[in-house]
């Protein structure tokens, strides 16, 4: 505990702070990044790109040992990443304009196959006696542990160039993502546009190898973009929401990994993420589980209230048990069923409204105010007093109700 | 002839593709490819907790892919977009067994056996549970042959024949489970959603009818099988990463010849 703490605080060492700050600001730049993809409804095309990178990192590797370094370059090992991604990323879309295989098809088997060409070229390396291979299947489930200096230091700045450039494109992307038709009209290159997004996708993915690794950076991308999405409607604060929750996640998750020296990088980030994604479902207000089944507990609750009101107007008898529940934690009916006072009341009310309402669609041409009628929504909140008193002149005088 | 570990290697690789043929022509169809890649994700959840209760992995893995694969049907009809949803699900799901995995000491290297497959290691025992499923998956497939292919084509079409598409829907997730949880010993969590749509979109450009696409996938995934095997033991790379860049490149050749047949007939 005291050494996640000491994590936590940026105690544990240069070396943990900087990748615990290097992950807070990938998970940032995933989060937004990731939020566009989402909004543009491509999340999953990242996911290609991600298993695409695999067999750019073998190669790079083999390149280097055969051009006489050791191979260990993180740099090099992440510009061959990179290529691979990218030519994964055009094959996806050869296969889906090309042919008749559909987006997902197309998606799935390019991954599954250079993700196996690329744990074919790790295996051959592995019997390689030349270079310095450990390490290499770090690259598949993220780790920490062992990370050099300089390795932390590429993943930090790389995350802040990407958090810039995210802060540089913000506006053509966002109206992309949120519209592509109204920004062509406006003149913006949805192309580019769509290729910078790519672009910004794969350089999250890239930089996020080592620390996440290329299985799991799918899930850092697309996480923070959904459980924002449960917070709010609007764009912008989607983006900055996800980009939080990204930068909370890839922080804390860091400073785990980094005070239990057996935990997994890549899961425990995204295992942070899950949770803040599973308490977003269920309490969200509007969109959340939890939000969702109370609304529609007090829906129901209203509707049987106005059966139970209307079923008393008209003197018929009550069995449904809810309906005689909700009338008596009220007061409107007594035990053993007869209306009461308030109850009559409250129901006459009904009963009257209800001929308002009979008269008002009968009269009244707007249907956008008569559309409302639904039985439940008060009239006195669709039409002003005088509207109701006309009503009311109409309705001739007062009949006695079946009580 | 068990008694050869190749033998037994081939014998289950073909089990598989077998079963994985008919399953992933539907999947490519429905375009539930992303949903069988999801599925096998979280299987790996299914292990890690198999590993923790010493209980054999089939089990564990078919409970957790049926419980992955029927939340996924239930929330998709709700409003949530699907593929997002299945991406958030199917990675919680691996991360979760990845930690978990991680607290069990002394397994660690056999994780990579179940992420990437462990052809060569097959039992008699896991022999028999993996042509078991096949066989199952298979039977169940050509029971529910023509109302699938009916709920596939057109929905309304099946409602007017007294198909109800969600009660097919649920047999092709069934098979689906089952077969994720055969082939994780063959080609691993990882690939399986290779051996469901390589095949299959392989054997398409190739297939008149969908009956012979179902059987020329079949062919496909088995002939991988044997030459990425024969390959591996020869060249001394992974078994199932092997048996899928072989697939792959099945699936290169059928695109040529498709893209010169067109060529042709233009």
């Amino acid at each position: 505990m005291e050494a996640f703490l000491d994590a936590l605080t940026l105690q544990a060492g240069y070396n943990a702070a900087l990748v615990a700050i290097g992950a807070a600001l990938l998970g940032f730049a995933a989060g937004t990044a990731g939020s566009f993809l989402f909004l543009r409804k491509r999340a999953l095309v990242s996911d290609a790109v991600a298993h695409a990178t695999l067999p750019g990192v073998g190669i790079a590797f083999l390149i280097m040992v055969a051009l006489g370094g050791e191979g260990r370059s993180l740099i090099g090992l992440l510009l061959g990443s990179a290529l691979s991604a990218w030519i994964g990323l055009l094959l996806v879309e050869w296969i889906a304009h090309r042919t008749r295989l559909a987006e997902d098809a197309a998606i799935g088997a390019v991954l599954s196959v250079f993700f196996g060409f690329g744990v074919v070229l790790l295996t051959v390396i592995q019997t390689l006696d030349r270079g310095r291979q450990a390490g290499l299947e770090d690259f598949l489930l993220g780790s920490t542990a062992g990370m050099l200096l300089q390795d932390a230091q590429i993943i930090a700045i790389g995350g802040a160039l990407v958090v810039a450039a995210i802060w540089v494109l913000r506006r053509p992307m966002t109206l992309v993502s949120f519209d592509a038709g109204y920004a062509a009209a406006m003149g913006v290159d949805t192309r580019r546009v769509d290729l910078a997004m790519m672009g910004l996708v794969m350089a999250v993915t890239v930089i996020g190898l080592k620390l996440v690794g290329l299985i799991l950076i799918v899930a850092l991308l697309i996480i923070p973009a959904v459980t924002a999405r449960f917070w709010t409607n609007r764009v912008e604060r989607v983006l900055w929401a996800a980009g939080a929750i990204g930068g909370v996640s890839g922080y804390v998750g860091a400073a785990l990994s980094a005070s239990a020296p057996d935990l997994p990088t890549g899961p425990i980030i995204v295992l942070i993420a899950a949770a803040l994604f599973a308490l977003s479902l269920l309490l969200a207000p509007a969109r959340g589980v939890l939000a969702a089944s109370l609304a529609h507990r007090r829906f129901q609750r209203r509707v049987h209230r106005r059966q139970g009101l209307l079923a008393l107007v008209r003197g018929e008898p009550i069995h449904d048990p809810l309906t005689l529940r909700i009338l008596r934690a009220e007061g409107l009916i007594r035990a053993d069923g007869v209306a009461t006072d308030k109850g009559r009341a409250h129901a006459a009310k009904i009963a009257r409204d209800e001929r308002r309402w009979d008269i008002a669609r009968r009269v009244h041409q707007d249907t956008s105010l008569t559309g409302r009628y639904d039985g439940l929504t008060p009239i006195e909140d669709v039409f002003t007093a005088d509207q109701i008193a006309d009503f009311d002149a109409r309705l001739g005088p007062p009949q006695p109700v079946g009580f | 002839m068990l008694d050869d570990f190749m033998t037994r290697a081939t014998l289950a690789g073909i089990g598989v593709a077998l079963a994985a043929a008919p399953l992933g022509s539907f999947v490519v169809w429905r375009r539930m490819a992303y949903f069988g890649d999801a599925t096998a994700h979280a299987a790996i959840l299914g292990v890690a907790l198999s590993l923790a209760l010493e209980i054999s992995i089939f089990p564990g893995a078919v409970a957790i892919a049926l419980l992955m694969a029927l939340t996924v049907s239930t929330l998709s009809g709700r409003g949530y977009a699907m593929d997002t949803l299945l991406g958030v699900l199917a990675h919680s799901a691996l991360a979760f067994g990845l930690v978990a995995v991680s607290f069990l000491s002394g397994i660690r290297i056999d994780l990579m056996a179940y992420l990437f497959g462990d052809i060569l290691s097959v039992s008699r025992g896991d022999l028999a549970v993996i042509w078991g499923g096949a066989i199952l998956v298979a039977g169940l497939i050509a029971w529910r042959w023509s109302a699938l292919l009916t709920a596939t084509l057109n929905e309304e079409l099946a409602y007017a024949s007294g198909i109800d598409p969600k009660r097919e829907q649920l047999a092709l997730t069934l098979a689906l489970a089952v077969t994720v949880a055969v082939a994780i010993k063959v080609v691993g969590v990882l690939l399986i959603a290779a051996m469901l749509i390589i095949p299959a979109a392989a054997a398409r450009p190739l297939a008149r009818t969908p009956e012979a696409m179902a059987l020329i996938a079949a062919g496909i995934g088995a002939a991988a099988t044997v030459i990425g095997l024969r390959a591996a033991f020869v060249l001394d790379t992974p078994a199932g990463p092997s048996i899928v860049c072989v697939a792959a490149l099945i699936f290169a050749m059928s695109s040529v010849v498709r893209a010169l047949r067109g060529g042709l007939a233009r």
